[in-house]
């Protein structure tokens, strides 16, 4: 313990010196501005600057490239409060209440509350990365494929959660999110599924695109439609320099701190990333709040889980990484790869052999955290100037980005068409009051849940055994039936106190 | 249940029963052959294709047994479909001459067909706000990100 807290010690020294701050801290500026824009991904991010880490040293290079990764998984709650088109698909499930607080007036509140919930989620990680790395990283090895199928079945659940007002109409939407992921070449015989010959589409549905058109070309229509009345001043442009309260912060602290928890477990195990932990959390928490029926309408929780969740991850992917040397995500696989390029090899070995270089990296998570935090907060009168400009002037700026990040990824005109339909797709969903997200989570989910069911059955031979003789998958499963149970329980409490209130009234 | 709703809830369920129908059809052609330990690539299709004929159903039941309301009054602006409309066409036009025009200029045309459509009549607005937009998103993409916008006819 005492040669931990040494080298620790030494290494935080060492963050804070003149020749690593400064690069972390530009790394975070730089992966908050990424993340903030539509299309960029932290994953695109570490990928785009790694080349420029080649020439630094290991430890400096290191730390630009976990600053860049930390800032961006912040920085798509950005655009997801402001603007409802999260910036990354992390950021997907901060839409529901970040923007709707965000259209009360309170944005600076929404962001504020984003901002701590970042930084709370992302150190808890960072400590829980120092301290149980070891242990956590052979639990991470005994999940295999049931246990993440039954882990994407739980994140389906959520649908029922962020359903709406119709729980069918959800499904629906779940449904059809699902037949989109089923869409490229089949994960086992390689067979191509609703691909139209078109190569793009081989690796199925591109995300980003979907993501942009379904929130931010949706709405920009939707916007358009006001007409004399996008110049009109509004409850949105009614801006309130409010920020998250010490009470508002003290209620919220037991969610942030089980989100974060959540969100690191979830970055441990590999082919699980943000986006699902986002929306794990986001379902977590309104199963499990006294005030579920504000979700959806601005609840502070709404925005806190899922921040606290996805930045959870950060630490949580360096887990597997660094102890085992497998990533756990795309951008820990990018990591892996600078690791390696720097002549370092991650794994068991580089804890005993590079203990200095392994405490960096702890380091500079911990500092980036804070990075974070000084830049999220300080920036928050500049990133609501977004909400007092004219939406007339705002809706142009949107569609111009949505583009630019749809095409962005794989500098790609069909992923702009993509962008296009799922965008007039997202606009008439609204119209029959189709609630878009779970076509979101489902194209997240669906193709881990169906790899991993049929590699569950190519390893039992075809049986469906493995759903009742893993313990975890059990485990899993009563998880699962207990949160559809109490979501029912929830809705149904919810139309009784409708119907009696209806009958009051 | 108002009756404009009950009528787009007949539109969602006559959808989703065509759209199982052909997600079906086109499943029929998917090859299997990974053995009988797994069931093939056509099985999740299939699935949902019979998960989406059920709810489809669930949602016709609930309309056609829901009690008919008076239609609510529109909120301020609603109903005017031209200006999305025009957004939607304005934008297939824009991805047809995306590569031929190059980014800047596109998207300068885009934005401007934007402004107009928003009902932004400045002038000053209307010229230097395309301009000054798809030059600094090229900026920041091209030049700080490396993203490979079109250049099209025109190299800058």
């Amino acid at each position: 313990m005492h040669d931990f807290l040494a080298h620790f010690g030494a290494a935080l020294a060492g963050t804070l010196s003149p020749a690593i701050l400064p690069g972390l801290a530009l790394g975070v500026a730089g992966g908050i501005a990424i993340g903030a824009l539509p299309g960029l991904t932290a994953t695109m991010g570490v990928a785009v600057l790694l080349p420029l880490t080649f020439g630094m040293p290991a430890s400096v290079g290191m730390a630009v490239l976990i600053g860049v990764y930390v800032g961006a998984i912040y920085g798509g709650s950005i655009s997801a409060i402001l603007l409802k088109t999260p910036g990354t698909p992390a950021a997907a499930a901060t839409v529901f209440d970040g923007h709707a607080l965000a259209q009360q007036g309170l944005a600076a509140k929404a962001l504020s509350i984003s901002t701590v919930a970042s930084f709370i989620g992302g150190l808890l990680s960072a400590a829980v990365l120092v301290t149980v790395s070891p242990i956590l990283a052979r639990m991470a090895l005994a999940i295999s494929a049931p246990e993440r199928l039954m882990l994407a079945l739980f994140g389906l659940t959520v649908i029922a959660s962020i359903s709406g007002n119709s729980l069918v109409k959800g499904l629906i939407a779940g449904i059809f999110g699902l037949l989109v992921s089923t869409a490229g070449l089949d994960y086992v015989t390689s067979h191509p599924r609703f691909t139209y010959d078109q190569l793009e589409l081989f690796n199925g549905p591109p995300i980003i695109p979907v993501l942009v058109g379904l929130f931010a070309l949706s709405e920009a229509f939707a916007q358009m439609e006001k007409g004399a009345a996008l110049n009109a001043t509004d409850a949105y442009r009614a801006f309130k320099r409010q920020y998250l309260s010490w009470t508002e912060f003290k209620g919220l602290l037991p969610v942030i701190l089980k989100s974060g928890l959540i969100g690191t477990l979830i970055g441990a195990i590999p082919g699980a990333g943000a986006d699902i932990a986002a929306f794990v959390t986001y379902g977590e928490a309104k199963r499990s709040s006294p005030d579920r029926e504000m979700f959806g309408k601005g609840a502070l929780s709404g925005i806190a889980a899922p921040e606290a969740g996805n930045n959870g991850v950060t630490g949580g992917a360096m887990i597997p990484l660094l102890t085992l040397g497998v990533p756990g995500d795309a951008v820990t696989a990018i990591l892996l790869g600078a690791l390696i390029i720097q002549g370092l090899q991650p794994g068991p070995l580089l804890f005993s052999e590079k203990p200095e270089f392994v405490h960096g990296v702890f380091a500079a998570l911990v500092v980036g955290n804070f990075l974070m935090l000084a830049f999220g907060l300080l920036g928050i009168k500049l990133f609501c100037r977004v909400v007092e400009l004219k939406k007339s002037h705002v809706i142009p700026m949107i569609v111009m980005l949505s583009v630019v990040g749809s095409f962005a990824m794989n500098n790609s005109v069909f992923d702009v068409w993509v962008c296009l339909v799922f965008g007039v797709i997202g606009y008439l969903m609204q119209k029959a009051e189709i609630p878009s997200s779970p076509i979101i989570l489902a194209i997240i989910l669906g193709p881990m849940a169906e790899i991993s069911l049929r590699q569950s059955l190519l390893m039992y031979e075809g049986s469906y055994a493995f759903l009742w003789t893993r313990p975890i998958v059990l485990a899993f499963a009563a998880v699962i039936a207990l949160s559809l149970w109490s979501t029912w329980k929830i809705n149904r409490q919810q139309r009784r106190a409708a119907k009696e209130a209806a009958w009051e009234g | 249940m108002t009756s404009r709703m009950k009528k787009i809830n007949i539109a969602v369920v006559a959808v989703c029963l065509a759209l199982a129908g052909y997600v079906t059809t086109a499943a029929a052609a998917f090859r299997h052959a990974a053995g009988d330990n797994e069931p093939g690539p056509a099985f999740a299709p299939r699935l949902l294709a019979a998960a989406l004929v059920l709810f489809a159903a669930v949602l016709a039941g609930q309309t056609l047994f829901a009690k008919t309301a008076a239609d609510r009054p529109d909120p301020p602006g609603a109903g005017r479909f031209l200006p999305p409309m025009t957004g939607m066409a304005v934008l297939f036009a824009y991805i047809l001459v995306l590569e031929q025009l190059g980014f800047i200029v596109a998207s300068a045309l885009l934005a401007a067909a934007f402004l107009l459509a928003c009902g932004v009549r400045k002038w000053y607005v209307l010229a230097c706000y395309p301009v000054a937009s798809s030059l600094a998103i090229y900026y920041i993409f091209r030049k700080l990100l490396i993203v490979f916008l079109p250049e099209g006819v025109f190299h800058f």
